[in-house]
Protein backbone atom coordinates (compact mmCIF):
# COMPACT_ATOMS: atom_id res chain seq x y z
CA UNK A 1 0.00 0.00 0.00
CA UNK A 2 1.51 3.55 -1.01
CA UNK A 3 1.83 5.79 1.92
CA UNK A 4 -1.11 7.87 3.29
CA UNK A 5 -2.13 11.17 1.34
CA UNK A 6 -1.55 13.26 4.21
CA UNK A 7 1.63 12.03 5.24
CA UNK A 8 2.86 12.19 0.98
CA UNK A 9 0.97 15.72 1.37
CA UNK A 10 3.49 16.96 4.72
CA UNK A 11 6.38 15.17 3.28
CA UNK A 12 6.01 17.22 0.36
CA UNK A 13 5.97 20.12 1.66
CA UNK A 14 8.24 19.72 4.40
CA UNK A 15 11.15 18.61 1.43
CA UNK A 16 11.41 15.99 2.58
CA UNK A 17 10.41 14.46 -0.53
CA UNK A 18 9.59 16.07 -4.06
CA UNK A 19 5.88 16.02 -5.86
CA UNK A 20 8.00 14.71 -9.27
CA UNK A 21 9.45 11.54 -6.88
CA UNK A 22 5.95 10.33 -5.81
CA UNK A 23 4.26 10.95 -9.01
CA UNK A 24 7.00 8.54 -10.44
CA UNK A 25 5.98 6.31 -7.93
CA UNK A 26 2.63 6.55 -8.45
CA UNK A 27 3.05 6.15 -12.35
CA UNK A 28 5.72 3.51 -11.53
CA UNK A 29 2.71 1.73 -9.63
CA UNK A 30 0.21 1.81 -12.57
CA UNK A 31 2.53 0.57 -14.76
CA UNK A 32 3.50 -2.42 -12.64
CA UNK A 33 0.09 -3.14 -11.92
CA UNK A 34 -2.79 -1.88 -13.69
CA UNK A 35 -2.47 -4.87 -16.01
CA UNK A 36 -4.02 -7.72 -13.39
CA UNK A 37 -6.34 -5.05 -12.05
CA UNK A 38 -7.77 -2.98 -15.00
CA UNK A 39 -8.52 0.15 -12.66
CA UNK A 40 -7.51 2.26 -14.73
CA UNK A 41 -8.70 3.46 -18.74
CA UNK A 42 -6.58 6.69 -19.14
CA UNK A 43 -2.80 7.57 -17.92
CA UNK A 44 -2.35 11.06 -17.92
CA UNK A 45 1.22 10.19 -17.21
CA UNK A 46 2.89 13.66 -19.44
CA UNK A 47 0.41 15.81 -17.60
CA UNK A 48 1.26 14.32 -14.17
CA UNK A 49 4.97 15.05 -14.28
CA UNK A 50 4.37 19.05 -16.14
CA UNK A 51 1.68 19.20 -12.52
CA UNK A 52 4.32 17.70 -10.31
CA UNK A 53 7.07 19.95 -11.43
CA UNK A 54 5.17 23.00 -10.64
CA UNK A 55 4.52 21.80 -7.36
CA UNK A 56 8.45 21.49 -6.98
CA UNK A 57 8.83 24.91 -8.34
CA UNK A 58 6.21 26.83 -6.09
CA UNK A 59 7.89 24.96 -3.19
CA UNK A 60 11.25 25.51 -4.15
CA UNK A 61 9.84 29.68 -3.78
CA UNK A 62 8.66 29.51 -0.60
CA UNK A 63 5.16 29.13 -1.45
CA UNK A 64 2.31 26.80 0.00
CA UNK A 65 0.92 24.48 -2.94
CA UNK A 66 -1.99 23.09 -0.95
CA UNK A 67 -3.05 20.96 1.50
CA UNK A 68 -2.77 18.01 -0.79
CA UNK A 69 1.07 19.03 -2.10
CA UNK A 70 2.56 16.21 -4.67
CA UNK A 71 -0.60 13.85 -3.56
CA UNK A 72 -1.00 11.51 -6.92
CA UNK A 73 -5.13 10.91 -7.72
CA UNK A 74 -7.15 9.62 -10.16
CA UNK A 75 -11.12 10.23 -11.02
CA UNK A 76 -13.87 7.50 -12.52
CA UNK A 77 -14.18 8.52 -15.92
CA UNK A 78 -16.93 10.50 -16.11
CA UNK A 79 -15.06 13.99 -14.57
CA UNK A 80 -14.35 15.80 -17.64
CA UNK A 81 -10.02 16.03 -17.98
CA UNK A 82 -8.96 18.54 -20.06
CA UNK A 83 -7.77 16.94 -23.73
CA UNK A 84 -9.00 13.30 -22.87
CA UNK A 85 -12.55 11.82 -24.27
CA UNK A 86 -14.83 11.41 -20.83
CA UNK A 87 -16.39 7.58 -21.73
CA UNK A 88 -18.34 7.26 -18.87
CA UNK A 89 -17.48 3.66 -19.31
CA UNK A 90 -19.16 3.52 -22.85
CA UNK A 91 -18.90 3.00 -25.99
CA UNK A 92 -21.73 5.68 -27.02
CA UNK A 93 -19.58 8.57 -25.57
CA UNK A 94 -16.02 7.26 -27.04
CA UNK A 95 -16.61 9.23 -30.15
CA UNK A 96 -17.32 12.29 -28.54
CA UNK A 97 -14.31 15.47 -28.75
CA UNK A 98 -12.07 15.62 -25.92
CA UNK A 99 -13.27 17.83 -22.51
CA UNK A 100 -12.10 21.35 -23.35
CA UNK A 101 -11.57 21.46 -19.57
CA UNK A 102 -11.46 19.74 -16.08
CA UNK A 103 -14.47 18.76 -14.01
CA UNK A 104 -14.45 21.13 -11.00
CA UNK A 105 -13.68 18.30 -8.63
CA UNK A 106 -10.18 17.89 -10.31
CA UNK A 107 -9.77 21.45 -10.88
CA UNK A 108 -10.07 21.77 -7.36
CA UNK A 109 -8.16 18.70 -6.15
CA UNK A 110 -5.65 20.26 -8.40
CA UNK A 111 -5.64 23.34 -6.95
CA UNK A 112 -5.16 22.43 -3.25
CA UNK A 113 -1.24 20.78 -4.91
CA UNK A 114 -3.19 17.05 -6.06
CA UNK A 115 -1.57 15.64 -9.03
CA UNK A 116 -3.91 13.89 -11.41
CA UNK A 117 -2.36 10.65 -12.97
CA UNK A 118 -5.36 9.07 -15.16
CA UNK A 119 -8.99 7.97 -15.89
CA UNK A 120 -10.63 5.19 -14.09
CA UNK A 121 -12.76 2.19 -14.92
CA UNK A 122 -16.45 1.97 -14.31
CA UNK A 123 -19.91 0.71 -14.73
CA UNK A 124 -21.29 2.16 -18.27
CA UNK A 125 -23.20 5.57 -17.15
CA UNK A 126 -22.23 4.55 -13.63
CA UNK A 127 -24.99 2.16 -13.44
CA UNK A 128 -24.45 -0.63 -11.46
CA UNK A 129 -22.64 -2.19 -8.87
CA UNK A 130 -19.93 -4.66 -10.55
CA UNK A 131 -17.72 -3.02 -12.68
CA UNK A 132 -17.73 -5.63 -15.18
CA UNK A 133 -17.36 -3.64 -17.74
CA UNK A 134 -18.16 -4.97 -21.53
CA UNK A 135 -16.21 -2.33 -23.42
CA UNK A 136 -13.27 -1.69 -21.05
CA UNK A 137 -13.17 -4.98 -19.02
CA UNK A 138 -13.94 -6.09 -15.66
CA UNK A 139 -12.13 -3.80 -12.71
CA UNK A 140 -10.08 -6.85 -10.45
CA UNK A 141 -10.30 -6.70 -6.89
CA UNK A 142 -7.15 -6.28 -5.70
CA UNK A 143 -7.08 -8.73 -2.59
CA UNK A 144 -9.02 -11.10 -4.65
CA UNK A 145 -8.56 -11.05 -8.62
CA UNK A 146 -11.22 -13.51 -9.12
CA UNK A 147 -13.71 -11.16 -7.52
CA UNK A 148 -15.31 -7.58 -8.52
CA UNK A 149 -14.05 -4.38 -7.40
CA UNK A 150 -17.49 -3.48 -6.88
CA UNK A 151 -19.17 -0.69 -8.49
CA UNK A 152 -20.06 1.93 -10.03
CA UNK A 153 -16.69 3.65 -8.78
CA UNK A 154 -14.83 -0.04 -9.26
CA UNK A 155 -11.79 1.37 -10.57
CA UNK A 156 -11.84 4.15 -7.90
CA UNK A 157 -11.61 1.43 -5.16
CA UNK A 158 -9.36 -0.62 -7.06
CA UNK A 159 -6.81 1.93 -7.43
CA UNK A 160 -6.53 2.47 -4.00
CA UNK A 161 -6.40 -0.99 -2.39
CA UNK A 162 -3.92 -1.40 -4.46
CA UNK A 163 -2.03 0.92 -3.70
CA UNK A 164 -1.54 3.03 -7.38
CA UNK A 165 -2.67 5.78 -5.93
CA UNK A 166 -3.78 7.15 -2.22
CA UNK A 167 -6.63 9.03 -3.04
CA UNK A 168 -9.25 8.85 -6.31
CA UNK A 169 -12.76 10.46 -6.98
CA UNK A 170 -15.88 8.96 -7.85
CA UNK A 171 -19.62 9.22 -7.46
CA UNK A 172 -22.61 7.35 -5.55
CA UNK A 173 -26.16 7.58 -6.63
CA UNK A 174 -26.97 4.63 -4.46
CA UNK A 175 -24.03 2.96 -3.47
CA UNK A 176 -21.24 3.69 -6.03
CA UNK A 177 -18.86 4.78 -3.63
CA UNK A 178 -19.64 2.76 -0.42
CA UNK A 179 -20.22 -0.90 -2.35
CA UNK A 180 -16.83 -0.97 -3.69
CA UNK A 181 -14.90 0.80 -0.59
CA UNK A 182 -16.86 -2.14 0.94
CA UNK A 183 -15.68 -5.13 -1.33
CA UNK A 184 -12.34 -3.64 -1.74
CA UNK A 185 -11.29 -2.69 2.16
CA UNK A 186 -10.66 1.19 1.83
CA UNK A 187 -12.46 4.11 3.08
CA UNK A 188 -14.85 5.57 1.12
CA UNK A 189 -17.02 9.33 1.83
CA UNK A 190 -20.32 10.74 -0.06
CA UNK A 191 -21.16 14.13 1.60
CA UNK A 192 -24.16 15.86 1.95
CA UNK A 193 -26.23 15.54 -1.24
CA UNK A 194 -24.95 19.15 -3.35
CA UNK A 195 -22.53 20.25 -1.16
CA UNK A 196 -19.72 19.57 -3.80
CA UNK A 197 -19.52 20.71 -7.28
CA UNK A 198 -20.85 18.45 -9.87
CA UNK A 199 -19.90 20.72 -13.08
CA UNK A 200 -18.22 18.69 -15.16
CA UNK A 201 -19.47 15.39 -14.65
CA UNK A 202 -21.73 13.15 -16.16
CA UNK A 203 -24.84 12.40 -14.88
CA UNK A 204 -26.69 9.38 -13.95
CA UNK A 205 -29.52 10.52 -11.52
CA UNK A 206 -29.16 14.15 -11.09
CA UNK A 207 -31.74 13.62 -7.74
CA UNK A 208 -29.39 11.59 -6.08
CA UNK A 209 -25.59 11.87 -7.87
CA UNK A 210 -22.67 13.00 -5.56
CA UNK A 211 -19.48 13.36 -6.09
CA UNK A 212 -17.88 11.06 -3.55
CA UNK A 213 -14.05 9.72 -3.12
CA UNK A 214 -11.81 6.79 -1.40
CA UNK A 215 -8.95 6.60 0.51
CA UNK A 216 -6.86 4.54 2.48
CA UNK A 217 -7.90 6.25 5.89
CA UNK A 218 -10.34 8.02 7.37
CA UNK A 219 -8.07 11.49 7.87
CA UNK A 220 -7.15 11.22 3.84
CA UNK A 221 -10.97 11.45 3.20
CA UNK A 222 -11.63 13.82 5.33
CA UNK A 223 -8.69 15.96 3.96
CA UNK A 224 -10.02 15.55 0.49
CA UNK A 225 -13.82 16.75 2.08
CA UNK A 226 -12.15 20.11 3.49
CA UNK A 227 -10.54 20.61 -0.42
CA UNK A 228 -13.89 19.52 -1.88
CA UNK A 229 -16.84 19.99 0.31
CA UNK A 230 -18.78 23.68 0.43
CA UNK A 231 -18.97 24.67 4.04
CA UNK A 232 -15.93 22.00 5.62
CA UNK A 233 -14.46 25.23 6.74
CA UNK A 234 -17.22 25.77 9.07
CA UNK A 235 -17.49 21.97 9.92
CA UNK A 236 -17.93 22.26 14.18
CA UNK A 237 -15.61 20.30 15.85
CA UNK A 238 -17.35 16.78 17.42
CA UNK A 239 -15.33 14.65 20.09
CA UNK A 240 -17.64 11.99 20.80
CA UNK A 241 -20.37 11.46 18.53
CA UNK A 242 -23.62 9.26 20.12
CA UNK A 243 -23.79 6.45 17.66
CA UNK A 244 -27.46 4.47 17.36
CA UNK A 245 -27.40 0.66 15.45
CA UNK A 246 -29.99 0.83 12.86
CA UNK A 247 -32.28 -2.24 13.71
CA UNK A 248 -34.84 -3.94 11.72
CA UNK A 249 -34.41 -4.17 8.16
CA UNK A 250 -31.10 -3.08 8.63
CA UNK A 251 -29.97 -6.14 10.96
CA UNK A 252 -31.98 -8.86 8.12
CA UNK A 253 -30.38 -10.56 5.81
CA UNK A 254 -26.68 -10.39 5.60
CA UNK A 255 -24.16 -13.06 5.70
CA UNK A 256 -22.10 -14.08 9.15
CA UNK A 257 -19.02 -12.11 7.68
CA UNK A 258 -21.02 -8.79 7.76
CA UNK A 259 -22.92 -10.00 11.28
CA UNK A 260 -19.17 -10.18 12.92
CA UNK A 261 -18.14 -6.78 11.27
CA UNK A 262 -21.33 -5.03 12.41
CA UNK A 263 -20.90 -6.55 16.15
CA UNK A 264 -17.41 -5.23 15.87
CA UNK A 265 -18.16 -1.69 14.77
CA UNK A 266 -20.64 -1.86 17.91
CA UNK A 267 -18.67 -2.59 20.75
CA UNK A 268 -15.65 -0.48 19.54
CA UNK A 269 -18.18 2.55 19.16
CA UNK A 270 -19.71 1.62 22.12
CA UNK A 271 -23.36 1.55 20.79
CA UNK A 272 -25.94 1.08 22.96
CA UNK A 273 -29.52 2.18 21.07
CA UNK A 274 -30.86 0.57 18.18
CA UNK A 275 -33.26 2.94 16.32
CA UNK A 276 -35.57 1.99 13.35
CA UNK A 277 -34.92 3.71 10.08
CA UNK A 278 -38.89 4.24 8.78
CA UNK A 279 -39.71 2.67 5.87
CA UNK A 280 -36.47 0.93 4.23
CA UNK A 281 -38.11 -1.00 1.64
CA UNK A 282 -40.31 1.67 0.63
CA UNK A 283 -37.19 4.16 0.61
CA UNK A 284 -35.36 1.67 -1.56
CA UNK A 285 -37.91 1.30 -3.85
CA UNK A 286 -38.46 5.34 -4.46
CA UNK A 287 -34.05 5.59 -4.96
CA UNK A 288 -34.94 2.62 -7.66
CA UNK A 289 -37.69 4.25 -9.29
CA UNK A 290 -36.20 7.40 -8.99
CA UNK A 291 -32.46 6.51 -10.63
CA UNK A 292 -34.32 4.47 -13.76
CA UNK A 293 -36.57 6.80 -14.84
CA UNK A 294 -34.00 9.95 -14.59
CA UNK A 295 -31.23 7.53 -16.36
CA UNK A 296 -32.88 6.73 -18.75
CA UNK A 297 -34.36 10.22 -19.82
CA UNK A 298 -31.43 11.49 -19.76
CA UNK A 299 -30.25 8.71 -22.25
CA UNK A 300 -33.34 8.74 -24.30
CA UNK A 301 -31.35 9.71 -27.33
CA UNK A 302 -29.23 7.27 -27.12
CA UNK A 303 -32.04 4.26 -26.69
CA UNK A 304 -33.98 5.22 -30.08
CA UNK A 305 -30.65 5.86 -32.27
CA UNK A 306 -28.04 3.43 -30.94
CA UNK A 307 -28.84 1.03 -28.23
CA UNK A 308 -26.91 -2.31 -29.23
CA UNK A 309 -23.85 0.05 -28.71
CA UNK A 310 -25.31 -0.37 -24.76
CA UNK A 311 -23.48 -2.92 -22.45
CA UNK A 312 -26.15 -5.99 -22.82
CA UNK A 313 -25.84 -5.32 -18.65
CA UNK A 314 -27.48 -2.02 -18.66
CA UNK A 315 -28.81 -1.69 -22.11
CA UNK A 316 -32.32 -3.42 -20.80
CA UNK A 317 -32.31 -1.49 -17.49
CA UNK A 318 -32.42 1.83 -19.48
CA UNK A 319 -35.02 0.70 -22.15
CA UNK A 320 -37.12 -0.80 -19.33
CA UNK A 321 -36.42 2.48 -17.29
CA UNK A 322 -38.02 4.90 -19.92
CA UNK A 323 -41.05 3.26 -20.28
CA UNK A 324 -41.84 3.80 -16.56
CA UNK A 325 -44.87 5.79 -15.54
CA UNK A 326 -44.49 9.03 -14.79
CA UNK A 327 -47.26 8.69 -11.81
CA UNK A 328 -44.45 6.23 -10.04
CA UNK A 329 -41.46 8.47 -10.62
CA UNK A 330 -43.68 11.47 -8.87
CA UNK A 331 -44.59 9.13 -6.06
CA UNK A 332 -40.50 8.49 -5.87
CA UNK A 333 -39.79 12.28 -5.86
CA UNK A 334 -42.90 12.79 -2.81
CA UNK A 335 -41.62 9.95 -0.62
CA UNK A 336 -38.00 11.59 -1.18
CA UNK A 337 -38.96 14.85 0.58
CA UNK A 338 -40.90 12.98 3.22
CA UNK A 339 -38.05 10.48 3.77
CA UNK A 340 -35.17 13.23 3.83
CA UNK A 341 -38.16 15.18 7.04
CA UNK A 342 -38.19 11.44 8.67
CA UNK A 343 -34.69 11.07 8.75
CA UNK A 344 -33.66 14.30 9.73
CA UNK A 345 -36.47 13.21 13.06
CA UNK A 346 -34.15 10.11 13.89
CA UNK A 347 -30.58 12.97 14.35
CA UNK A 348 -32.92 14.85 17.14
CA UNK A 349 -31.26 12.16 19.66
CA UNK A 350 -28.67 10.48 18.14
CA UNK A 351 -25.82 11.86 16.08
CA UNK A 352 -24.80 9.01 13.69
CA UNK A 353 -26.45 5.71 12.33
CA UNK A 354 -24.02 2.96 11.97
CA UNK A 355 -25.51 0.39 8.95
CA UNK A 356 -24.31 -2.02 6.92
CA UNK A 357 -22.54 -1.33 3.62
CA UNK A 358 -23.15 -4.37 2.25
CA UNK A 359 -25.02 -7.60 2.26
CA UNK A 360 -21.92 -9.97 1.96
CA UNK A 361 -18.00 -9.81 1.08
CA UNK A 362 -17.24 -8.94 -2.75
CA UNK A 363 -18.59 -11.74 -5.69
CA UNK A 364 -16.68 -13.57 -7.54
CA UNK A 365 -16.84 -12.43 -11.58
CA UNK A 366 -20.20 -14.70 -12.67
CA UNK A 367 -21.57 -15.18 -9.61
CA UNK A 368 -25.58 -14.96 -10.23
CA UNK A 369 -26.43 -16.26 -6.71
CA UNK A 370 -25.38 -16.31 -3.48
CA UNK A 371 -26.56 -17.59 -0.37
CA UNK A 372 -27.66 -15.70 3.00
CA UNK A 373 -28.75 -17.65 6.11
CA UNK A 374 -29.33 -20.55 4.20
CA UNK A 375 -31.61 -18.87 1.03
CA UNK A 376 -30.54 -18.00 -1.90
CA UNK A 377 -30.51 -14.25 -3.41
CA UNK A 378 -29.58 -12.89 -6.63
CA UNK A 379 -26.03 -11.25 -6.58
CA UNK A 380 -26.61 -8.17 -8.52
CA UNK A 381 -30.32 -6.53 -7.18
CA UNK A 382 -28.85 -7.83 -3.93
CA UNK A 383 -25.83 -6.13 -3.18
CA UNK A 384 -27.54 -2.20 -2.97
CA UNK A 385 -29.68 -4.22 -0.29
CA UNK A 386 -28.13 -1.44 2.67
CA UNK A 387 -27.22 1.88 0.70
CA UNK A 388 -30.29 2.42 -1.65
CA UNK A 389 -32.67 2.62 0.72
CA UNK A 390 -30.69 5.86 2.44
CA UNK A 391 -29.13 6.93 -0.99
CA UNK A 392 -32.30 9.72 -1.60
CA UNK A 393 -31.58 11.18 1.90
CA UNK A 394 -28.32 12.60 0.66
CA UNK A 395 -26.99 12.40 3.80
CA UNK A 396 -23.45 12.61 4.26
CA UNK A 397 -21.88 9.18 4.79
CA UNK A 398 -18.47 7.42 5.31
CA UNK A 399 -17.72 4.10 4.56
CA UNK A 400 -15.09 2.10 6.31
CA UNK A 401 -13.51 -1.48 6.98
CA UNK A 402 -14.08 -3.40 9.73
CA UNK A 403 -12.66 -7.29 10.12
CA UNK A 404 -15.33 -9.55 9.65
CA UNK A 405 -15.05 -13.32 9.45
CA UNK A 406 -13.57 -13.47 6.10
CA UNK A 407 -10.36 -12.84 4.86
CA UNK A 408 -12.23 -10.60 2.42
CA UNK A 409 -12.78 -7.02 3.82
CA UNK A 410 -16.18 -5.64 4.47
CA UNK A 411 -17.64 -1.98 5.56
CA UNK A 412 -20.01 -0.42 7.55
CA UNK A 413 -21.68 2.82 7.03
CA UNK A 414 -21.77 6.06 9.21
CA UNK A 415 -24.44 8.51 8.39
CA UNK A 416 -25.30 12.28 10.13
CA UNK A 417 -27.40 14.55 9.75
CA UNK A 418 -27.21 17.05 6.42
CA UNK A 419 -23.67 19.22 6.73
CA UNK A 420 -22.81 17.36 9.75
CA UNK A 421 -19.56 15.74 7.76
CA UNK A 422 -18.13 16.65 11.07
CA UNK A 423 -19.82 14.22 13.02
CA UNK A 424 -19.74 10.85 10.48
CA UNK A 425 -15.82 11.91 10.12
CA UNK A 426 -15.25 11.87 13.93
CA UNK A 427 -17.07 8.64 14.77
CA UNK A 428 -15.51 7.15 11.96
CA UNK A 429 -11.82 8.43 13.41
CA UNK A 430 -12.65 6.94 16.47
CA UNK A 431 -13.74 3.47 15.19
CA UNK A 432 -10.50 3.24 12.57
CA UNK A 433 -8.14 4.69 15.81
CA UNK A 434 -10.15 1.63 18.01
CA UNK A 435 -9.36 -0.59 15.58
CA UNK A 436 -6.16 0.17 14.87
CA UNK A 437 -5.08 -0.20 18.89
CA UNK A 438 -7.07 -3.82 19.03
CA UNK A 439 -4.92 -5.60 16.41
CA UNK A 440 -2.36 -7.88 17.56
CA UNK A 441 0.72 -6.38 17.88
CA UNK A 442 -0.61 -2.45 17.86
CA UNK B 1 -53.37 -6.30 -14.21
CA UNK B 2 -49.83 -5.10 -15.03
CA UNK B 3 -48.50 -9.15 -14.05
CA UNK B 4 -50.94 -10.31 -17.09
CA UNK B 5 -48.30 -10.50 -19.78
CA UNK B 6 -50.86 -8.87 -22.38
CA UNK B 7 -50.77 -5.53 -20.04
CA UNK B 8 -46.73 -5.84 -20.17
CA UNK B 9 -46.85 -5.85 -24.01
CA UNK B 10 -49.59 -3.18 -24.49
CA UNK B 11 -47.55 -1.05 -21.22
CA UNK B 12 -43.99 -1.73 -23.45
CA UNK B 13 -46.23 -0.63 -26.80
CA UNK B 14 -47.91 1.98 -25.54
CA UNK B 15 -45.34 3.92 -23.31
CA UNK B 16 -42.46 3.28 -26.20
CA UNK B 17 -44.61 5.15 -28.33
CA UNK B 18 -45.04 7.71 -26.35
CA UNK B 19 -41.67 8.84 -25.84
CA UNK B 20 -40.93 7.59 -29.45
CA UNK B 21 -38.67 4.77 -28.84
CA UNK B 22 -39.05 1.66 -30.84
CA UNK B 23 -37.47 -1.68 -29.14
CA UNK B 24 -35.88 -3.79 -31.32
CA UNK B 25 -37.57 -7.16 -31.70
CA UNK B 26 -34.25 -8.54 -30.76
CA UNK B 27 -34.68 -6.98 -27.57
CA UNK B 28 -38.21 -7.36 -26.41
CA UNK B 29 -37.92 -10.07 -24.60
CA UNK B 30 -35.50 -9.18 -22.31
CA UNK B 31 -37.14 -5.44 -22.13
CA UNK B 32 -40.23 -6.99 -20.55
CA UNK B 33 -38.15 -9.73 -18.15
CA UNK B 34 -36.85 -6.11 -16.50
CA UNK B 35 -40.31 -4.47 -16.76
CA UNK B 36 -41.32 -6.89 -14.41
CA UNK B 37 -38.78 -6.67 -12.75
CA UNK B 38 -39.29 -3.01 -12.12
CA UNK B 39 -42.82 -3.57 -11.26
CA UNK B 40 -41.84 -5.86 -8.70
CA UNK B 41 -38.74 -3.51 -7.06
CA UNK B 42 -41.00 -0.56 -7.11
CA UNK B 43 -44.21 -2.42 -6.05
CA UNK B 44 -43.36 -1.34 -2.20
CA UNK B 45 -43.58 2.20 -3.33
CA UNK B 46 -46.67 1.74 -5.26
CA UNK B 47 -48.43 0.26 -2.57
CA UNK B 48 -47.03 2.98 0.23
CA UNK B 49 -49.91 5.70 1.38
CA UNK B 50 -47.96 8.90 1.78
CA UNK B 51 -49.03 11.08 4.92
CA UNK B 52 -50.74 14.33 3.92
CA UNK B 53 -48.12 16.56 5.10
CA UNK B 54 -46.54 19.78 3.23
CA UNK B 55 -43.90 17.92 1.41
CA UNK B 56 -45.28 18.39 -2.28
CA UNK B 57 -44.44 21.64 -1.85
Amino acid sequence: MCPNAFEIAEQVRNRARTAISVTEEALHAIAAKNGKINAFTTITAERARKRAREIDKLIASGKDPGALAGVPFAAKDLFDIEAVVTKAGSKILASNPPAEQDAAAILALEQAGAVLVGALNMEEFAYGFLTDNAHYGPTRNPLDLQRTAGGSSGGTAAAVASGMVPLALGTDTNGSIRVPASFCGVVGMKPTFGCVDRTGMVPLAPSQDHVGWIGNCVEDVALAWRVLGRGAERAEKQAAPVVAVAGGYFAERMTEDVRKAMATAREHLDVRRTVEIPCPDVARAASYAITSSEASALRLGDLRDRPEQLDPSTRYRFLAGALLPAAWYIKGKRFQAWFRTQMEHLFKDVDVLLLPASPFVAPRFGDESTEIEGASYPVRPTIGRFTQPISSAGLPIVCLPVPGASRLPIGVQLVGPPNREDLVLAAALKLERSLAKSRPGE
Amino acid sequence: MIDDPKNLNMWLEGTAAAVDLKIPAAYREDVILQLEMNRSLIAPLLDFELPAASYDN
